[in-house]
């Protein structure tokens, strides 16, 4: 039986196709919830507060022997923290504006970009200046997420949360006001009534 | 009383002994101790306070102490790596709450300002995504 030319051509196409894809897919870098913040450093200088957490997996492990699962803000705080695998904050306020550049915030945003993490909030006031922006890394096995991103970046202040591993958004927003310390949003929002 | 005075003094004049009683004395110890020594007698010792502090006594005392300092020692090193840890961890709990404090307040701030935006009569996009 004469097999046709064509035919045998097809198929090696088809086996060099499927070769070339599944070569791609093994050599792109696997996306990691961990964002790269360290560009961030220069600014703790100019900063008149900085905040900067940076809690990894064996850190957080052994906070977690220091906090009472019977005490509530302890308990509450050990529910989010339980599974995750790390814990970035960098937050940073100036005395006065233009202490940070785009670029500082385009660098986190870049590492964003991408099928791996889905925006699922973007807030930008062009009146304020401001940029409100959170992520999730959703697993791909649809169970939970991955990680989380906020950026939250106003003239005065910046702001860059990371969270690595599960994370449940709203029983981390739920956490305000109960963990010892007054909710701050609130009163962000009374204060800004008041000047309104 | 003078014959009786006398007659002391006689007797108790000074007199040398005689030329061989030096050497006699000597023979008689020599002869005693090598008599205790075929004997296995141990001669007697005289009891002195500072006895124990000879031989076995100093090594015990030295090994005793040594111990000790070195229970001590490992013991202060103990509460002291204990202290560390106790600092070390609470300011990992420390950090850990300050930085869920941080994450919430911001997530309600977003959020605040999407629901701002949204009342305001700024538009929501599909995702969730605002623009004043």
């Amino acid at each position: 039986m004469k097999v046709p030319f064509e035919k045998i051509m097809k198929v090696f196409r088809v086996i060099v196709a499927l070769g070339a894809a599944s070569l791609a897919w093994a050599q792109s870098p696997n996306p990691s919830p961990k964002l790269d913040l360290g560009h961030l450093a220069k600014l703790a200088d100019k900063a008149d507060e900085v905040v900067d957490v940076t809690l990894d997996g064996p850190t957080l492990k052994f906070a977690e022997k220091f906090m009472n699962d019977e005490d509530g803000e302890d308990a509450e705080a050990l529910q989010v923290i339980k599974k995750l695998t790390g814990i970035y904050v960098k937050s940073f306020e100036f005395d006065k504006p233009g202490q940070y550049s785009p670029e500082d915030v385009e660098a986190i945003r870049s590492q964003l970009r991408g099928t791996a993490w889905s925006k699922i909030v973007n807030v930008t006031s062009r009146h304020d200046h401001e940029l409100d922006e959170i992520y999730l890394m959703p697993d791909p096995a649809g169970k939970s997420n991955l990680g989380l991103a906020i950026i939250v970046a106003e003239p005065q202040e910046l702001t860059v949360v990371n969270i690595v591993g599960p994370i449940d958004v709203e029983h981390l927003a739920a956490l305000e006001g109960k963990m010892g310390v007054p909710d701050l949003d609130h009163k962000h929002r009374e204060h800004g009534a008041k000047h309104e | 009383m003078r014959p009786l005075e006398d007659e002391l003094r006689r007797a108790l004049r000074r007199r040398d002994p005689p030329a061989a009683f030096a050497g006699r004395v000597m023979a008689r110890v020599e002869q005693q101790a090598s008599t205790r020594r075929s004997d296995g007698v141990k001669p007697k010792r005289r009891w002195a306070p500072w006895a124990w502090w000879t031989g076995w006594g100093r090594v015990g005392l030295v090994a005793v102490t040594a111990l000790l300092a070195l229970a001590v020692s490992f013991a202060v090193w103990r509460e002291h790596r204990s202290q560390q840890q106790r600092r070390e961890g609470e300011a990992a709990r420390a950090q850990v709450m300050e930085a869920l404090r941080i994450t919430s307040v911001k997530l309600n701030r977003v959020r605040e300002r999407v629901r701002a935006a949204t009342e305001d009569g700024g538009h929501v996009r599909d995702d969730g995504s605002s623009q004043d």
